[in-house]
């Protein structure tokens, strides 16, 4: 089967440095698969090749079989692969439900009529409405998203990605500075997805790494680290050496109690 | 040789712009080249090419902030 | 008007209730007509005020909606102009063909120069737009035969303005020029105003707010940018033709720096990003002008420069109170 997402000997420098250094990933459909790895290890500047955000200095990007590595970021969205920031990327002057219409539309193809009100189609408002309710945002859906709390910024974050019916979901640290029972919340809607999407998650928290991914990879340095199921990653004591050497530099609330 | 005038100060303003977004925003030589590359070429355009004379520098600095919108002689990362 | 499909729907309710119609958008539209039938001696200058009003509101679709910041949006203005002009002149004196065409020319010119405001910083756009009105401008200059140069284009006599209510022929008062202007803005703010609550509007505003997340959820942005600067000049390009058809000419200022500055000004004074800062801005601009020039006239700048100054340190909020200037912090 094909997987439904792939990297081929991807790297990315920077003058002299190797951000990336010949990353040959494959994401398999339906994968729920972890990328983990100490600070700078590389996990966003892979994720922005991924996008499209960042060109690559060589390698490519294969989508569902197709090479998409030219294609601009909007148009690599058109084709199903969708992304979280790890600091909220929002539309501050746009409520939550102007933004989730707006996703919503585009997915449709909707998004350039110029006519019709944003509201008037019947479907985008019904799918806005789950939307809102799958991720508690209906009393602040009017809100101007410049004045929401954190907690729900991160929450409309990941309804955006949804709203863009995603193929491929690439999660970079979706929890990061949510308290600890609003975690919970998010990681259960993320695990309710269904099994057509694949979800690559990138993730300081083991606990929350145990509780999601079947498979992981590990990043240091740019480079492929270690590769596995969860279980093996886990057990591997050059993975908890990577992890344990790396020093007090990590901020306390993505420090898991580690086992 | 120019005089004085109350306008003034905006029409060269308009000049300040250009050399300063041609040379780029974060040296001080970088407007400082620009001001001279431009006003070579405003003055030779409009000494050999009359007609077009005027045109150069408006058409030079779009040319080169098409190119370069950090401005020509701006480092790396600069805006 | 309420959006179409079950009103049970919140986020439904919620999007037509973005979109509807407030007490004061109405006010506003009755103002237009209202202004022509009860100030018929001030004629020419509500003719004024309504053709900076559009052009105005020409400049906040691309700045205040989608963020491009622009010093030469005189270039379509200007354009317009010369094109309504030469076509009364030249070919058909009817008024409005020579809006149709000076729109079109207008909006095609706009397209070719959005690609130049695709790239850069701030900084670029500012100097690219600059430079394209300046080059129109040498353009004209240089083009005396077909422009009249410096002296620009006169005698530009138009024909009868031909509706379905009747034929009407510009009269020395200035009362048809001015329910003309008056009614090209009102029609004029309808469609900006559908524009700005579809979905295409949202898009800009998102774009304007957040590039990245704007491509991040699909949206081509610089097809938008493209297609948002074309339309800004089309109505940029009819204000310019208004101008032209109502006064009967059209000269070199139409260009000129001071005109891309002036509409910002009005622009800063009424406020971008809700559609009606222009006209609002335009009102208040043209108003002060009108009084400051009548009671000192050579002071007209430094007055205005004092109240911009003001204006932009206070906040418009707290503009219209004054005990709250000297407050610290906003």
């Amino acid at each position: 089967m094909t997987a439904a997402l792939e990297t081929r000997s991807l790297v990315k420098r920077f003058g002299g440095l190797a951000a990336c250094n010949d990353v040959s990933l494959t994401l398999e459909q339906g994968a729920r698969h972890a990328l983990i790895g100490p600070n700078g290890a590389g996990k966003t500047t892979l994720v922005n090749l991924l996008t499209g955000v960042l060109e690559p200095t060589s390698g490519s990007v294969v989508l569902a079989g197709e090479d998409i590595t030219r294609l601009s970021v909007h148009a690599r969205v058109r084709r199903g692969m969708v992304r979280t920031f790890q600091i909220t990327q929002l539309f501050n002057g746009l409520t939550p439900l102007a933004s989730l219409a707006l996703a919503v539309s585009a997915q449709r193809g909707a998004s350039a009529g110029g006519w019709r009100r944003l509201g008037d189609d019947p479907d985008v408002a019904r799918e806005c409405d789950s939307l809102l309710a799958r991720f508690g945002l209906v009393d602040v859906m009017d809100q101007p998203v410049a004045a929401l709390a954190y907690g729900k910024r991160r929450l409309l974050e990941i309804a955006t990605a949804l709203a863009c019916r995603p193929r491929v979901l690439l999660l970079d640290e979706p929890v990061a500075g949510v308290p600890e029972g609003d975690r919970q919340e998010i990681f259960e809607t993320i695990g309710a997805l269904p099994t057509d999407v694949s979800v690559l998650l990138i993730e300081h928290d083991m606990d929350l790494v145990f509780n999601f991914a079947k498979t992981v990879t590990v990043l240091v340095n740019g480079a492929v680290f270690a590769e596995g199921e969860v279980g093996a990653i886990a057990a591997d004591p050059r993975v908890k050496a990577v992890y344990l050497g790396e020093g007090e530099g990590e901020d306390d609330a993505s420090r898991p109690a580690h086992g | 040789m120019l005089g004085l005038d109350p306008t003034f100060p905006l029409k060269f303003m308009i000049y300040f712009l250009i050399v300063v977004s041609v040379g780029g925003t974060t040296t001080i030589t970088g407007p400082l080249l620009a001001a001279l590359l431009l006003g070579i070429a405003d003055v030779a355009g409009k000494y050999y090419v009359p007609k077009l004379g005027a045109f150069i520098v408006y058409t030079l600095m779009i040319a080169i902030l098409l190119l370069r919108p950090q401005g020509l002689f701006a480092r790396a990362g600069g805006r | 008007m309420s959006g179409a499909g079950p009103s049970s729907s919140p986020a439904a309710r919620s999007l037509a209730r973005y979109a509807r119609w407030r007490a004061w958008e109405l006010a506003l539209f009755a103002v237009l007509p209202l202004s022509w039938l009860l100030l018929p001696t001030h004629s020419l200058l509500v003719n004024e005020i309504a053709i900076v009003a559009l052009f105005a509101v020409s400049l906040d679709l691309i700045l205040g909606y989608a963020g491009i910041v622009s010093l030469g949006h005189a270039a379509f203005f200007g354009f317009g102009a010369y094109a309504a002009a030469l076509f009364a002149k030249e070919m058909n004196a009817d008024p409005l063909l020579g809006l149709a065409v000076a729109v079109g020319a207008s909006a095609l010119l706009g397209a070719a120069s959005s690609v130049l405001i695709l790239r850069g910083s701030d900084l670029t756009r500012l100097m690219v737009t600059l430079g394209v009105a300046s080059i129109l401008y040498e353009l004209a200059n240089q083009l005396d035969g077909l422009t009249g140069g410096a002296d620009g284009l006169q005698g530009v006599v138009m024909g009868p303005l031909v509706t379905p209510f009747g034929r009407f022929a510009f009269d020395l008062s200035g009362r048809v020029a001015c329910a003309y202007s008056l009614t090209v803005l009102g029609l004029s703010l309808l469609l900006a105003r559908r524009l700005v609550h579809s979905p295409f509007g949202i898009s800009l505003q998102a774009l304007r707010d957040n590039r990245l997340r704007a491509e991040s959820i699909g949206l081509s942005v610089r097809l938008r940018l493209a297609a948002v600067y074309t339309i800004a000049a089309a109505f940029a390009g009819a204000a310019g033709a208004l101008l032209a058809q109502t006064s009967g000419f059209a000269s070199l200022d139409v260009f000129d720096f001071h005109r891309s500055a002036e509409v910002l000004l009005v622009l800063v004074i009424g406020g971008t990003g809700y559609l009606y800062g222009g006209v609002f801005g335009a009102i208040v601009f043209k108003l002060l002008h009108d009084l400051i020039s009548a009671w000192t006239p050579q002071y007209w700048n430094f007055w205005l420069g004092l109240f911009l100054v003001v204006l932009v340190l206070v906040g418009r909020d707290r503009f219209v109170r004054p005990w709250t200037w000297l407050r610290s912090g906003r």
